[in-house]
């Protein structure tokens, strides 16, 4: 399987994390969908993708909730991790806790994440 | 690689971002249990946190982080900080925007991060440490602002590259941020310190009658005009220094009188200003300080080796140390507030020293000396070719016309010189000459005398700004353009 096959959904309020994380993985060859709210969720919502990576402090609901709800509510099957800069511990607990596949830290840097969404996704 | 289409929009979106943090913080200090702006800073900066770490803005990225640890032990503090810390968020939030606006691979000399990085460092231990009753307050207020005088220190680099980006480019933004820094750096206008010391009189001619001892006080001050810092320094000093001389310093009149002296003890307070230093001396007739017994109890302190041959000098440091007290001086001075390891912390805190010389059996002579120069100083002032911000140098500088050929372009030299700004052949020479320097900078006419009034000066930069008839501009030091 190719990476152009791959789809990954980033889910994120800020255009930046947005552009540069549609950018670096666009570029690794993955086919990555953008969002930046509710909404924009919504309306990608019956797409079906390999990968989520869920920011979690947004202005409208905490992204754990929301993977929580694609995860369990909404039977998504592809891997949803979430993609925030708090601290390590607490994303691996709140990523236990909404019941998901992991976390990767935004503190790490974009090449870190190229990586290891290369890696989540070959295994 | 990230493209510079997003490093673009990065950057405008996070000076945004800095605006909206830098109002939410100002809207705490004053009313710091509104829950809106306190939702805002966190959510503002931890945005900004990922956003800098993604696009690898890591001196961003640092900041922000130091920033998240002030914000949270502000909130712990449910918003209620010093002036130190107010002071260190503040200038977090603006050293990010001044790495925001940089160009692309410059560097802005001077900013020294880390060091800056440290003191907030610094500003949190210290604000952790703070309910820790180990030092007395008086001394741990000024330790706080010895760092904060650190802090304008790097700071005041940071405003000048500020000021020169701006004669480069004057956006709107930039003049903003430079208003923002001026407010920070500048000095306080001076005030007259008279009023604050002649007070004290009153209180220590009922100081005196209080402990029935007879004294004629003299105060001689020079009507001089000086920063806040220094007058609160040598307010503080006069209180205190004369209190101990009553109290300590100055006998009953009939020991006087037994020890073959007047039975009216005489107490000098003197303030002259020369060559840019302040001297304030409190003199008295007493009874002298007892350096043997502070050697004593210096030892029995732990503060000095029973054995060290240590000087009056060293002797007198310890009697500005927190909780240091004698017969002869005290740190409390009989219950009646705060005392001399305050009026030594004040002092050094203002860039000053206190010395004592005594002269046991006749009497005590404090001296404070503070460096204070004059603010306005004489300059020669004139415009280079392509703008009009008015450069001034100071009059001590002999100058005289000489042809153009040759002359260093001010601009050019400071990395500012925008295209066309050294225009072969027009305007002309102006010979600077001090000492064995001798500096040759371009002018667009002849120079004129005016007065100049730092602004902002940082050590070793070859530029202060100053208001220079009443405009801001550049007062150069021309041995650094050399």
């Amino acid at each position: 399987v190719t990476a152009a096959a791959r789809r990954i959904l980033v889910v994120d309020d800020s255009e930046i994390i947005l552009a540069a994380v549609t950018d670096a993985l666009g570029g690794a060859g993955f086919a990555v969908t953008a969002v930046g709210d509710l909404a924009g969720l919504e309306a990608v919502a019956q797409q079906s993708f390999d990968l989520v990576l869920m920011d979690v402090q947004m202005p409208q609901l905490y992204g754990d909730d929301v993977a929580a709800v694609l995860r369990h509510d909404r039977r998504m099957a592809g891997r949803i991790y979430l993609f925030s800069s708090l601290s390590a511990d607490e994303l691996a607990e709140r990523a236990r806790d909404a019941g998901l596949d992991g976390y990767l830290s935004k503190n790490d840097g974009l090449e870190a994440l190229v990586s290891r969404v290369t890696s989540i996704l070959t295994d | 690689v990230i493209p510079e289409q997003i490093i673009n929009r990065f950057r405008v979106v996070s000076i945004e971002r800095l605006d909206k943090l830098e109002a939410a913080w100002a809207a705490l200090m004053s009313l710091p249990d509104d829950p809106a702006p306190a939702a805002t800073l966190q959510r503002e900066a931890h945005t900004l946190k990922g956003d800098s770490r993604v696009v690898g803005y890591t001196d961003v990225n640092l900041l922000c982080h130091k920033l998240e640890d002030l914000l949270e032990l502000a909130r712990q503090r449910r918003y209620r900080v010093g002036e130190d810390f107010d002071l260190a968020v503040t200038m977090a939030i603006r050293f990010m925007a001044i790495l925001l606006r940089k160009r692309i691979g410059t560097e802005l000399g001077g900013i020294d991060l880390p060091g800056f990085v440290h003191q907030i460092d610094g500003v949190l231990a210290e604000t952790r440490r703070q309910l820790e009753p180990d030092e007395p307050a008086m001394a741990r207020t000024y330790t706080r602002k010895t760092e904060v005088a650190a802090i304008r220190a790097r700071v005041a680099q940071a405003a000048i590259d500020l000021f020169l980006e701006r004669l480069r480019d004057d956006r709107p933004r930039l003049r903003r941020a430079w208003v923002a820094l001026r407010e920070v750096v500048a000095p306080a206008p001076p005030e007259p310190v008279g009023p604050h010391l002649s007070k004290h009189e009153a209180g220590a001619r009922a100081l005196a009658d209080d402990l029935g001892k007879q004294v004629e006080l003299r105060f001689d001050l020079a009507p001089v005009a000086v920063p806040p810092d220094i007058v609160e320094a040598l307010d503080l000093a006069v209180l205190h220094l004369v209190r101990n001389a009553l109290d300590h310093g100055v006998e009953p009149p009939r020991v006087r009188v037994d020890a073959g002296k007047q039975p009216t003890a005489l107490v000098d307070v003197r303030l002259i200003a020369r060559d840019g230093v302040l001297e304030l001396t409190v003199t008295d007739d007493g009874r002298g300080i007892d350096f043997d017994e502070v050697r004593d109890r210096g030892i029995a302190l732990g503060l000095l080796d029973a054995h060290a041959d240590v000087g009056v000098d060293e002797l007198g440091a310890l009697l500005f140390r927190p909780g240091f007290s004698t017969r002869a001086v005290a740190t409390d001075v009989s219950g009646r507030g705060v005392g001399l390891d305050a009026v030594g912390a004040a002092v050094a805190a203002a860039g000053g020293r206190i010395a004592v010389v005594p002269e046991p059996g006749k009497g005590t002579r404090w001296t404070v000396t503070i460096p204070s120069a004059p603010t306005r100083i004489a300059a020669t002032v004139f415009r280079a070719p392509g703008t009009d911000t008015p450069l001034a140098v100071d009059a001590g500088w002999a100058v005289e016309v000489v042809p153009a050929a040759g002359a260093i372009d001010v601009l050019d030299a400071l990395g500012v010189g925008g295209p066309g700004s050294s225009t072969n052949g027009a305007g002309v020479g102006l010979r600077f000459r001090r000492g064995s320097c001798s500096v040759v900078l371009l002018a667009a006419g002849r120079p004129v005398a005016a007065s100049a009034e730092n602004l902002v000066t940082a050590v070793g930069a070859p530029v202060s700004i100053a208001v220079i008839d009443g405009v801001e501009g550049l007062l150069l030091h021309p041995e650094a353009l050399a």
